[in-house]
Formats: structure tokens, sequence, C-alpha cells
């Protein structure tokens, strides 16, 4: 979808914490714990220069953050009021420390359009795109690994080019297109699904949220009715967003499954005459599993990024969305917030990742 | 700029010859055999080869757009809006009554514009930021890499839309944005190439003749980059594709009248459902470029990184 | 974990093969369902409300004292009020408020909280206040002037002199709902009146309160089934945002929603062509015009002003894109109001050449370059449309999209297109908007004037507004608002009006008694559904 898009992640960029530290060889505690300084050193850099990002973005923003709490309706004096209560008559830099102060203390500021804090909006709009983000994973994880494993096996063969070509398009065709079509096919012609949104306008507010989850939520209730509608709705979402991981994922899958297919004691077995189905599933696959897992923990940042689209065309009341209108209506609380905590998310994703690296793969313990 | 490397050999005649040469003569020379090198291994991939050819055809298509169509796509005609596909519309009218075709072929201009300028930034910024980390190291590759991490760290959509949105919203604005996201990979990778070139020996040699810094990275060290980070454009455009269409489909991107694929789709969602040839063959036409980008880079990666493919 | 997830997808096609058809069914019959655009509505308080969703939703949770029916608009009807009246001055007006209503909270509506709902909207001075902010009311003033004579009625002294009707009518707008002066007051916060939970609660005596409400996002009603004009059929009522015309459409014929709000034309004229819905064009008490900042010095020559009179093809769009949101109108008195000339549709043809002699003239034989922005999205395509236009008419418009409203506020533009609406039924309403500017600095922030917007003021226009809200005879009235129509027309004025606004709603045709309403309060207590 963009520069940092899956298909072009390499290992040379997934950690985000490269540095001279990370060279330098790790017997000894003193290296250790330098090794460790160094990490959280980078993490907190890297924290800072997001935050600035945001600032400067919210700083370029044509909005004016005084109209955005007061309305347009106001009088001179109440405006000037507000801008020295802003500290908008202090120097950047002062205004920086004081955007960094409040994001510490988890004050994100208020929306304009929604008139509420913004952590109070995260925090019921966060779920929703998580739980999108998992159901893409799973769709994903589904159609890619077994679509990689067929072309390893069938590697060079027709089937290997076909494979290629869908895990490529749906990492080409543009997702806001996608699920436009598929709205239009699914929903509008076939009535197989639900419309936009995560329910049904009639099935809103029966479910107490707890986790947030509506799938989640709607389970742990009983509730089968709203658990079958919101699964309805989320279906194809979920699918159009897991279909763009899947060039990725199924990549991925190939290439481990073969350098696995090459291993002495594949071609061993081969050898032995065990039937190829148990050949693959049974010793090759089970050893690309933790491989293959790292890799689609990898694949949540890349679906963040594409759920801002999806979710602006399927209505959905998550993150992405909330970004878009924050961005149509000029809200800059909105936007500095909602890429904030995208950013945050990744950085997350990356110093995960990382460390998963570090455990699981052999080469780099 | 011609340094000779090595005492020059007789080569075989002809361009093939002249590329083939195994002691090339000099840095231009140098580059285009590595460039040679990976044609010669890329042709045996024919999915690239197809993109190839699609990537041809949108260059075509821009360059020759006036005589492919005979329609203005920009001239409103509202008494034939939204006519069906015909032979006189070939893809049908939108609903200023446009030629869809015409403004297909229109928007492959604003498509390739938005591949040329984001290259011409990207390249040069990554490839300098790149090169002089790691040829002087140290605090400069530290700080240089500290910040590329940090735009490495943001998703690049979300980075881009950002900024387009507080740039405004235009062409020029959206080319900056995806812009600022699209440099960070090429650093990485310059800086690599540069490690592994500071250790070479024309470099020393160079460095012995009394060469400054400055003209070591510019001269010796940014030129045997540029094939790799040529190669690494590709295989990021089809995400700048699509960045810059999720910007026109958010309706940052060009603005009215002039075509653009992304606020195209956009524009072509509302008669959606009683017009797809609207919003159909703006999708299409992301989808292929976007496609042949995709195929072509991942014949790429196979040629230059074996371990990963075949 | 494979096992896992594979058990997961057998799980997922499992309950997507049971039919869906039960689980995507049409809307219960007790419920309406109703789609359409929440967006930038940050409360549900009436005192900073006046626009146009945000008013449908407030009407129905809190009363007015009278109200307006749809089919006869300048004829007040009771609501908490059972009858009213004037001192022969114009100066008093007495209310006599109904005994049997109450709010949600079990509290009887008085006097006392009428008085202090009224009091509330001036002292917040918000966007609620602008109407009857005009009629002479400060926050210092009002308590005095606004008051509770005993439980069942209120007083009204007005400062100034006003035309009753014109105060009777700001009092049927949704800014004005009669809020619960006690449960409001029990939430109070540094000295919000409530305002801060009255955001997301309602305190009202409505037929319907407030039961959920996620900004942005819905907003759920549940009947007062003790509502002093009977319980209504809709037990529940929910407003969703929809923003996506297309989705709405498909939405409304799946049965899923019942009434549509701001459907693109497009799927407005497929709509129109589906027997199972009813179109009903409400026509607004606004225009479709093109705004010229005075503070930019080109456009400050009447020539351009009038340059662009000429420059938009109107007449192209009128019979697609603005089918169902307007019709052409040329004049800033609305169809069917006093004063309103009968033929005038005339005075802005689109003339090319016309156009590019009168720029020559105005010292720009070589065409003019400016910026164009839309209001916001919904007016981008007859941005689009006049920049086609404009071309062939020696305008060089370079458009960007984008929400411009705060900027046109602000008076930070060059050229606009945007659309506008009120809420009195009188010609005066408009008339304050396209015609009065007391104070034209940029300190003054006077934002809800459009003219303020221009930067243009018009002494001669000032005055004859002030005289129609003033004069109590129709006949004399009718002839101000000839006159500014006259004056109006003669200035090359910075608005220039194309079309008068309609506002279209669509609905499913079991839906019985939703009727949209010109002012934007309309209400959902006589709503029923029949069997389809």
């Amino acid at each position: 979808m963009a520069s940092v898009d899956m298909t072009t992640r390499d290992n040379s960029k997934a950690p985000t914490t490269n540095g001279p530290v990370d060279d330098a060889p790790d017997d000894g505690i003193k290296l250790a714990v330098r090794r460790f300084i160094g990490r959280v050193v980078a993490v907190v850099t890297t924290l800072l220069g997001l935050l600035f990002l945001t600032f400067s973005m919210g700083r370029l923003l044509p909005a004016d953050p005084v109209l955005a709490i007061t309305g347009a309706e106001v009088s001179k004096e109440v405006y000037d009021r507000v801008f020295k209560q802003l500290g908008l008559d202090q120097p950047v830099y002062i205004q920086f420390l004081n955007y960094v102060r409040r994001v510490l203390t988890g004050d994100l500021g208020v929306s304009a359009i929604t008139g509420q804090p913004i952590v109070t909006d995260l925090m019921t709009i966060f779920p929703a795109t998580i739980e999108l983000t998992i159901v893409a994973m799973i769709v994903g994880t589904i159609v890619g690994v077994p679509l990689g494993i067929t072309a390893a096996v069938h590697r060079g063969k027709l089937i290997d080019h076909i494979a290629r070509i869908v895990g490529l398009a749906g990492h080409s065709i543009p997702t806001f297109w996608m699920g436009l079509m598929a709205l239009f096919i699914f929903y509008a012609k076939l009535q197989w699904v639900g419309a936009s949104g995560r329910v049904d306008v009639y099935y809103e507010g029966i479910v107490t949220p707890v986790t947030g989850f509506l799938l989640l939520d709607s389970a742990m209730e009983g509730n089968w009715d709203v658990f079958q509608n919101a699964l309805g709705h989320i279906i194809l979402p979920g699918s159009i967003l897991g279909y763009y991981s899947v060039a990725y994922i199924s990549r991925m899958s190939r290439s481990f499954m073969l350098e696995q297919l090459s291993q002495e004691y594949i071609i061993t077995a081969r050898a032995k005459g065990l039937a190829p189905r148990q050949v693959i599933w049974r010793h090759a696959f089970r050893n690309i599993r933790v491989q293959l897992l790292t890799i689609i923990a990898l694949t949540l940042g890349g679906l963040l990024e594409g759920a801002v689209l999806i979710e602006t065309v399927f209505a959905w009341p998550g993150l992405g969305q909330y970004l878009t209108r924050g961005l149509q209506m000029n809200d800059m609380n909105v936007v500095m917030g909602a890429v904030l905590t995208i950013g945050i998310v990744f950085l997350i994703i990356n110093i995960t990742s990382d460390v998963l690296y570090r455990i699981l793969d052999p080469r780099t313990r | 700029m011609a340094m000779p490397i090595s005492q020059s050999r007789p080569t075989p005649p002809g361009i093939r010859g002249w590329l083939l040469a195994p002691e090339p003569k000099g840095v231009g020379q140098a580059l285009l055999q590595q460039l040679y090198q990976v044609w010669l291994k890329f042709r045996e991939h024919p999915l690239g080869l197809v993109g190839m050819a699609v990537i041809l055809l949108l260059i075509f298509t821009a360059v020759a757009a006036p005589l492919l169509t005979q329609y203005d796509p920009i001239a409103q005609n509202m008494a034939i809006r939204l006519a069906p596909p015909s032979w006189e519309y070939l893809l049908g009218t939108d609903n200023f009554g446009r030629d869809v075709l015409a403004r297909i072929i229109y928007g492959a201009r604003t498509t390739l514009n938005i591949i040329i300028l984001v290259t011409i930034i990207v390249a040069p910024i990554g490839l300098l930021i790149g090169t002089c980390s790691g040829y002087f190291g140290g605090i400069v590759d530290e700080m240089l890499m500290r910040i590329t991490d940090i735009f490495l760290s943001f998703p690049g959509l979300v980075l881009a839309l950002g900024f387009a949105a507080a740039l405004g919203p235009g062409i020029t604005n959206a080319i900056i944005a995806i812009s600022l996201t699209a440099w960070p990979p090429i650093a990485r990778l310059a800086r690599a190439e540069t490690l592994s070139l500071r250790q070479m020996d024309y470099i020393a040699a160079v460095r012995l003749q009394g060469a400054s810094s400055g003209a070591i990275v510019l001269r010796h060290i940014l030129p045997m980059c540029v094939p790799s980070v040529i190669v690494r454009v590709t295989l990021n455009m089809a995400g700048i594709i699509l960045t810059a269409a999720g910007l026109g489909f958010l309706g940052l991107g060009a603005q009215p009248p002039w075509p653009e694929w992304g606020s195209m789709a956009a524009t072509g969602r509302e008669f959606m459902l009683d017009s797809p040839w609207v919003i159909a063959a703006p999708g299409i036409a992301i989808a292929a470029v976007s496609l042949a980008f995709n195929l072509v880079g991942d014949a790429l990666r196979d040629v230059l990184d074996p371990r990963g493919g075949e | 974990m494979m096992k896992h997830l594979l058990a997961a997808t057998f799980l997922v096609a499992a309950a997507l093969t049971v039919p869906q058809g039960a689980a995507l069914a049409a809307s219960p019959p007790n419920m309406l369902v109703i789609g359409t655009n929440l967006t930038g509505i940050r409360t549900l308080d009436p005192a900073d409300n006046n626009a146009r969703t945000v008013s449908e939703l407030i009407s129905n949770l809190y009363d007015n004292l009278v109200q307006l029916p749809q089919n006869d608009l300048q004829k007040l009807k009771p609501m908490l009020a059972t009858k009213w009246s004037a001192s022969p001055d114009g100066k008093l007006i007495t209310v006599t408020l109904r005994n049997d209503a109450v709010f949600s909270s079990g509290n009887p509506v008085t006097a006392e909280d009428a008085a202090w709902s009224i009091q509330r909207v001036i002292k917040r001075g918000q966007v609620g206040s602008t109407d009857i902010a005009l009629w002479g009311f400060t926050p210092d003033n009002v308590e005095k002037l606004v008051r509770a004579k005993d439980a069942q009625t209120l007083e009204i002294e007005l400062p100034i002199q006003v035309s009753t009707d014109l105060v009777l009518y700001s009092l049927a707008s949704s800014s004005l709902g009669i809020v619960d002066k006690k449960t409001a007051m029990s939430h109070e916060a540094n000295g919000d009146f409530g305002a801060g939970w009255l955001a997301a609660n309602s305190a009202g005596s409505g037929p319907f309160s407030l039961s959920q409400w996620r900004p942005n996002d819905i907003a759920v009603f549940e009947a007062n089934k003790k509502y002093w004009g009977g319980p209504p059929a809709m037990t529940r009522v929910i407003a969703r945002h929809i923003p996506e015309s297309g989705n709405l459409r498909l939405q409304l014929q799946a049965g899923d929603v019942d009434v549509g709000q701001y459907l693109a034309s497009g799927d407005l004229d497929a709509l129109a062509n589906d027997k199972k819905m009813v179109i009903d064009n409400v026509p607004g008490l606004g225009f479709y015009y093109i705004a010229l900042n005075q503070k930019d010095p080109d456009l400050q020559k009447p020539l351009v002003r009038e340059a662009f009179q000429h420059a938009f093809d109107w007449k192209a769009i009128s019979g697609n894109i603005m089918r169902y949101t307007g019709f052409p109108w040329q004049s800033v008195v609305p169809k069917g109001m006093i004063g309103a000339p009968a033929d005038n549709t005339s005075r802005y043809d689109y003339d090319p050449a016309k156009a590019k002699a009168l720029l020559a003239q105005a010292g720009y034989p070589n065409g003019l370059k400016k910026v164009l922005n839309p209001s916001g999205a919904a007016t981008l395509p007859f941005t689009e449309a006049l920049q086609a236009s404009a071309r062939a008419a020696g305008f060089d418009l370079n458009l960007v999209p984008g929400e411009y409203t705060p900027a046109f506020r602000e008076r930070k533009y060059e050229v606009l297109l945007g659309n506008s609406g009120a809420r009195l039924p009188d010609p005066f309403a408009v008339a304050t908007q396209y015609a009065y500017n007391p104070d034209n600095r940029d300190e003054a922030r006077l934002g809800s004037y459009y003219l303020w917007r221009t930067a243009m003021q018009v002494p001669e226009l000032n005055t004859l507004v002030d005289q129609s809200m003033k004069e109590r005879d129709t006949a004399k009235r009718t002839e101000i608002f000839k006159k500014i129509d006259d004056v109006y027309k003669g200035m090359n004025p910075p608005l220039i009006v194309f079309f008068q606004r309609t506002d279209p709603y669509v609905m499913r045709s079991s839906v019985k008694g939703y009727q949209g309403h010109t002012t934007w309060s309309t209400r959902w207590h006589g709503v029923t559904k029949t069997k389809e």
C-alpha cells in the first residue's frame, strides 16, 4: 500500500532499532546491558520523532485550533483568551514541549467533530479496528499459507504462476475499489452479507460492550442473533483486508517451504516412499510454523494501514474512518491523535517482531 | 568522470560485447553492465515481462495521449452525462458527460507524472542520506539512520495522508507527501551498499590520490548505488501508485478537473450502482499498473535475491 | 495453531451458510431507522445547535412553546403553550403553558423552565442564539426580560420593536426547546448551565428521550410513553450516520433503513424509479450561491462581480445534479414568501461572451485567475460545473476541494460556492443572512451574516432589514422585501444566488407521517409504519 508495504518488507528493515549497538557481539552482561540501554534510547528517540512528526502535521493543518474548541461563534475576547490558554502565543519549541507533556499525561486534546476527548473516542473505536484486522489476519493466513505451500510444491509450474498472480493481485488492486465492488456484488446484488457498519442498525446497542469486540461480546452474552449479524458485516471488509496480506504471507510461506523441501530429511522421507501430502504437512510444515507465526504477526502493521481505506468504504467505525474524517473535516486533534496511535502501534509491532526474531530465529540467537 | 579502474583489454565488438566486457572502462559502463546482467536474468521471467509490457504501455499512453483519443478529458457536456459504453464512447461518460476513456488515457499522464516526480525526489534524497550515513559512519550515521527509522516506523499511507491533508489538496502536495514516506527504504539500501563499497580497493586508491570525502561519495560511491536503488524504487512503485490512488480517493490527489484515477474512482462510487463503468475503468487501470510493477518487482527480486525465489 | 485456525474457518463458513434472510430483514414495524449524516454534531444541547440534521434530533427530545405546521408554515400552532398574546404596542408577549406536560425526569414543565431555557440560550451565546439574539436580548438583560409570572405563565418583554410573529417563529426553532431546569442544573459544571451533560443526554419533555449517543455514529431514541400528546407509535428511533450515499441507498432498498437523508443525485434518480420509495422534496429557506470575497481587490470591482453573474451555466445542471436539491431562483427573497418576485430566473443568464467582455472592461482582457472552493463535499459537483463553464467566460478557477465553511466564516477565501438555510419562515431570516452587515470589521466576527463573510456593507440594506424586523403590518413588510430585492439586484451583489434549496427526504412507502420540515424541526411523533 505504501513504502512500508508487505511484499517489500525484508529482514534488513523489520527491526526498527537497528544501530551500531546491535552489531556488537553479545557475550557478557555488560554488553547485554549496553545493548538494552541502546535499545531503550532508540525507542525513546523514535517515539520523540513520532511526536515531532504529528506535531508538525498539526501545525501545518489549515485548521484554527482555537475555533476547534470554541466553535465558530466566538467573540474576540474569548478567542484571545483561548489562544493564550492553548499557549499559541508561545515559541514553537515550547509548544512542542507542551505537546509532548500533554501526550505523556494521556491528553490528546478534544475532537472538534465529536466534542469528546480524543482518548475517549479512541477507546470506543480502536477495538473495532482490531477486530477487523484480526479477522483479516485469519483470512490472510487461511488463504495465504496454503497458497504459498502449494506454489512451493509445484514450483515453476503453472499453478505456481497462478498462485503468484492471485497473491500479487490482492496487493495491486486498490482496496477501496475492491471494497466498493464487493459491496456492489455481495450486498447489493446477492444480499449475502450485511451492509456497512458493524451490525444492522436495529441490532445496535443490544450487546453490552465488555471487550469492545462485538463478536466476542455477543458470543459471551450468548446473543447469537447479534453474533451472526456482526459476522455477516465483518466478513466482507475482513476478507478484502485479508486478501491484501495474502501476497506477503503466501510469498513467505513459499520461500520457507522451498527451503524446507531442499533439506536432507525431506529428501530422505520422500525416498522412503512417504506420501507427498504427509511429507509436506507432517514434516515440512511443522518446521516452518514458528517462522510463519512471526511473519503473520508482522502483517498486522500493513493491515492496520489498509484498514484506513477499507473502513472508509465500509463505514466501519474504527480508527481509519476516524482518521479520514478528521482529515476531511480539518480536525487537527483527531488527525494528530489517530496518526500517533497508529504510529505507536507500529512501533510496538516492530519491537515485538524484533524480539520475536531474536528469540525464534536460530541464526540471530 | 571516466576513471580507469584497471588496464583496458580489447573487448568483443558490438554493444553486447561492450556490455559483457569483463573489465568495465568506467563507472558508466560498469553501471550499464550491472543492469544488463539483471536484464539477462530478468527476461527469463514471463510474468515480469508481462509487467514490463504494461508499464511500457502506460508510458506510451501517457506520451501519446492526444493521439489516442479525440475527446477533451475536461470538457463537460451535461446532455450526455452517464452515457453507457458505446462505439462513440468506448468506456461511457461520467457524471459531467466527459469521455471516461479520454480521462483514463490522460490520467495515465498524472500517474506517470507521480511516478517520475516521486522517483526524482526520492532517489537523490535517499541516495545522499544513505551514502553519507554509510561512508562517514559514527555520529552522522547514527543520526541519519535514527531519522530514517522514525519515518520507517510510520505506516506510509497514514503519514502521506497526514501530510497531504496538512499541505492541502493538489497533485504537487500529494507527490511531496508520498516522497516524504518513500525515501527511507532507499536510504537504508544505499547505506548498506556504501558499507560494502567503502571496503573496495578502488575507493582506497581514490582516497590515496587525495580526493575529498565529498568527492568520493558523490563521484565514486553514489553512482555505484544507482542500479540497486532503481530496482528498489521499482519494487516500491506499486505501493506508491496505490498510495497516490488512495490519496486521490480521499480527495487529496489531483485537483479537479484534471483526471486522476483515484479521484475518478471516488466520484464514480456515487454512480456505481447504475453506471458502473465510471468506477470500473479507473479501478482496473490502477490495478493493472500496480500489478505490472508488482510483477516486475517480483521478478527483479528473484533475479537479485535467488535465496528467496527459485 | 493451524488446526485452530482451520476450526475457526469452519465456524465462520458454517455461520455464513445459515440462511441470512431473517438476519437481514427489514427494520421492525415499531422502529424507525433514519440514515443520515451526523458529521459535525458535537453535542445535542439545543442551545449549541441550529443546523439541519441536529435540529431534527433535538426537536424530538425537546418540545417548543409553539410549532409551525409544515403545510402552513406561518400559522403558529400550540405545543407546550396553549395560548399567547401580545400587548398592543407589541413589547410584551404573554404565553400560557399547558399543565399536563412532564419532562422525562418526571418533573412538571413550568414557566420557570421555559424562562430559564430562553435565558440559557442567550447566556450560552452559541449558534443556537443566532435568531433570538436579534430581538435585542443580551446575557445582562435577558433574566429581567424573560420571566415566569407564575407556574403556567411566561412573560417575554422585548427590548426593541419587533414583529410579534418573528419572535414566536424563533421560539419554534429547535434551539429554543424547553429544557428541564432542575435536571440540567443538577449536572452543571463550571457555570455551563449543564451543557457538558446535555451534550450526550436529554432533559426534555418531547415524545422521545435519548438512550444512546455516539458522535458521528449513532443516536438512539426511546419513546416517552407518558408523552402529553399520547405515546408515539414508534417505540424506538435510530438515527444512523451513513455518509456514503450509495450505501444508504442500498440499505433503503434492502429495508434496513426507513428514511434516507443527504442522498446524492445519482442515487435519488434511481430511487425515484423504485416503487417502494417515496421522495419528498421539501423546500428550504436558503439558496445555492457564489460568494465573492470583497477583501480581494479584483473581486471588489463591480464589473468582475457582474461577469460572474454570466459565467455559470446553471441551466446545464438544473435538470440533473440539481434535480432534487434545488430549483432555479435568483432573488434573495425565497419563493412563496411575501415580497418574492414572480419571475426572476432571467437575471443571470449564462453568456460567456458577455462575461468575457465585462472582464476586459474591468481591466482583465486575458481573463482572471482565482481560487475556487466548495463550502464542503456536498457542493463539490456544483463547483466543478462552475469551473468548467467559467473557463469559457475567461475565468481560470483553481478548484481546491475540502471543507471551507470555516474559512468562509473567517473570510479566508476568494471565490466560494455554498448553500445556506434558515429557520424562521419569514423573508427576514434570509435577508439578515444575505443583506445585513452591521459591522464590517474583521474583529466583529459576525460570521452568521453571509454579507459580512463577503466583507461588504450596504447601509441602505441594513436599514431595510431593520425595518422589516420592526414592522408589524404585512403589506408594508411586503414592500420592504420587494425593495430589498431591488437594491440587491441592482448592486452586483457579492452573493450571487442561482438556486433555491430543496431537501430531498427518501422514505420507504411503508412509512407514513414522516414529513421533512422546511425549518428542520421534523417531528416523529406521528410516524407510523404499515406492513409492506
